[in-house]
């Protein structure tokens, strides 16, 4: 059976790393002028796969047209845009956590209100978001003379302001799914029947309804970080901070483009492997990612 | 259907900002045209001249920028080619993806695993990203680089920026139609047509075309909101719909101005005004994407009630569980449960 399970992920991972590869392909077309040609485009694939076979002979070019190895200058920006992102999507998923269980603790009445009232929050743009946080530093800066944390990371590596403000959208919607997937769980007959026999309401939803939940919750968790991946391009431009989204852009010659977009579906892969495995091993679901 | 939606009163709120702000900038250009004059300078009480860029205290209501035109303006000015660029990158988005969709439901099932794996691995690929980096020489570099030689003007420009945004996400669309007919055909009733000999024409005139109607509109106003949240983050990334040209602002400062003036420009090249003494200026177009996405949202919460409230056959699980389903992005799962 793990077998099977890991076979069918591996495949999984290989799919996604071909359809990456057919993709940056296509950009190598746009890069000079615009060459709509299959003829190219071949070439730009062939070229690409050789090159992620030899990952360790990989070169950057600067503007300067000077060449250097790849590496180790790929990891810093690579582990900083990592651990940023990281960071900003275990914070969303405790806050989630954490605001439905406060959320529905409290009478019914306004639990319904606040559902409603952050359905529109949640489409807020995260560039308003951004724009906001950054503003209210300049502001207390101005006011007190307190900078509450370095806005721009140009020397010094800032991750405190980045990683609240980046999991701010994320929070408000993994609160709502969570939430309307709690509110189903608690229409199930068990949950009569574990609250008849005396259980601590603490308890039911921390040891029954959220391992019931996590299931659903982590197909959503899916789109949670595809949301993320799409924010932190902007967040990383607009605070300046050196990570790999700057590294792309800086060395945007295709197999770099390939290898650090592989490089970055890594981790993300890992952990909702990890998760998988968790799920099925505490509820006995099995979740396709 | 369209009676009630009009009826709704947070669908109306939504459509009556959203048309109306594009109906005032088309309604501008007619009558005044699309240049935005530069303004004299103001003197304040006492007869000084004032220094611009103006607050909006200044000049109300909304101020000047830094090349000292009147932002109000240049917002109204812009909107129709944000909204309309939106507007039809929506349109083209969806129509091609309903109809591929369902070529690949009725023709290519044997296909449907792997097309839905590379389709994932698009997902991978963040939109934001793969656009700029599609659109970076046409729009930014190329006539950055070569002035002289960059053989294509602003139309050419508008084109191939709509084109790309409208390509980029038709696989996931039509992956996603696809998954709604696989729904629709799952249906009992469906297995009593197939008894009975149906056709596929029959299939699609009778029964999908039923329950996909409402399923298009929810769908084209979600993609809407992806769209301006595109056009607004390939802005930031310096990529303004129809390119940019380099001009010297009032601080003899080199300076991207978008060509159009539309609000993807003006957010980008704005953004650094937070940090000067100036910080309303980079608000106002942020404030005006925000106002935008947040009435297609309520468009999007009053159409789904109103979908929902309509008659009480099947129509409506189907509706309310996509909205779930598909939050946020496009992408819906396949469960398997253990046997």
């Amino acid at each position: 059976m793990y077998i099977k399970t890991i076979g069918s992920m591996a495949l999984k991972f290989v799919f996604v790393v071909f359809g990456i590869i057919l993709l940056t392909g296509l950009i190598g077309l746009f890069n000079e002028g615009i060459d709509p040609s299959l003829r190219l485009y071949m070439v730009n694939i062939v070229d690409i796969s050789s090159s992620l076979f030899h990952t360790a002979s990989l070169t950057i070019t600067n503007e300067a047209n000077n060449t250097y190895p790849m590496f180790p200058a790929f990891w810093e920006p690579y582990f900083y845009s990592m651990s940023i992102f990281l960071s900003a999507f275990l914070l969303s998923v405790l806050l989630g956590i954490l605001l439905a269980y406060l959320t529905h603790l409290l009478p019914a009445r306004w639990s319904k209100f606040i559902i409603r009232a952050t359905n529109l929050l949640e489409s807020t743009p995260d560039i308003f978001i951004l724009i906001v946080m950054q503003y209210s530093v300049i502001f207390i800066l101005k006011e007190t003379g307190v900078l509450l944390f370095p806005i721009v990371g140009s020397q010094d590596k800032v991750y405190f302001l980045p990683i609240v403000t980046l999991s701010i959208l994320p929070t408000i919607m993994l609160f709502r799914i969570i939430y309307l997937l709690v509110n189903d769980e608690y229409s199930k007959p068990y949950v009569d029947l574990i609250k008849s026999r005396g259980m601590s309401k603490h308890s039911i939803f921390f040891i029954h309804i959220l391992r019931n939940i996590s299931f659903s919750l982590l197909n959503h968790a899916k789109s949670i970080i595809l949301f993320l991946l799409s924010s932190l391009i902007v967040f990383e431009r607009l605070f300046n901070i050196y990570g790999i989204t700057h590294f792309i852009l800086s060395f945007s010659q295709m197999d770099v483009i390939c290898f650090s977009l592989i490089m970055f579906y890594l981790p993300v892969f890992l952990l909702l492997i990890l998760i998988r495995l968790i799920i099925d091993r505490k509820t006995g679901q099995k979740v396709v990612i | 259907m369209l009676r009630k939606l009009m009826k709704n009163p947070a669908f109306l709120v939504g459509f009556v900002f959203l048309f109306g702000m594009f109906a005032v900038s088309i309604i501008y250009s007619i009558g005044w045209g699309n240049e935005v004059p530069k303004m004299d300078l103001l003197k304040d009480g006492e007869g000084n001249f004032l220094k611009a860029p103006y607050s909006p205290a200044e000049y109300p209501p909304l101020g000047t920028d830094n090349f000292n035109r009147n932002i109000l303006l240049l917002i109204i000015v812009g909107a129709k080619y944000t909204i309309g660029a939106a507007l039809v990158i929506t349109l083209c988005r969806v129509i091609p993806s309903v109809v591929l969709g369902m070529i690949l439901h009725f023709y290519l099932k044997p296909f449907r695993r792997i097309i839905d794996s590379i389709v994932d691995a698009a997902n991978y690929f963040p939109p934001t990203l793969l656009s700029f980096l599609l659109l970076n020489w046409i729009i930014l570099e190329g006539p950055l680089i070569n002035p002289e030689g960059f053989p294509y003007d602003f139309l050419d420009k508008l084109l191939f920026y709509l084109i790309i945004l409208i390509i980029i996400s038709i696989p996931s669309l039509t992956l996603l139609f696809s998954n709604e007919y696989d729904k629709i055909m799952k249906q009992e009733f469906i297995d009593s047509s197939k008894v009975l000999g149906a056709s596929k024409r029959h299939y699609i005139m009778n029964h999908i075309r039923p329950f996909i109607l409402p399923q298009i509109l929810l769908v084209s106003i979600r993609e809407f909101m992806i769209v301006m949240l595109l056009i607004a983050h390939l802005g930031v990334l310096n990529i303004y719909i129809g390119g940019s040209s380099l001009e010297k602002d009032l601080f003899e400062n080199p300076f991207f101005v978008s060509l159009s003036n539309e609000w993807s420009g003006l957010l980008g090249s704005w953004w650094q005004f937070l940090w000067t003494t100036y910080p309303w200026i980079p608000f106002i177009p942020v404030f005006f994407f925000t106002l935008t996405i947040l009435s297609a949202k309520l468009m999007l919460i009053g159409a789904t009630r109103v979908m929902e409230t309509m008659g009480n056959d099947n129509r409506n699980a189907t509706v309310q569980e996509e909205v779930f389903n598909s939050f946020q992005g496009k992408e819906t799962f396949e469960l398997v449960h253990k046997e």
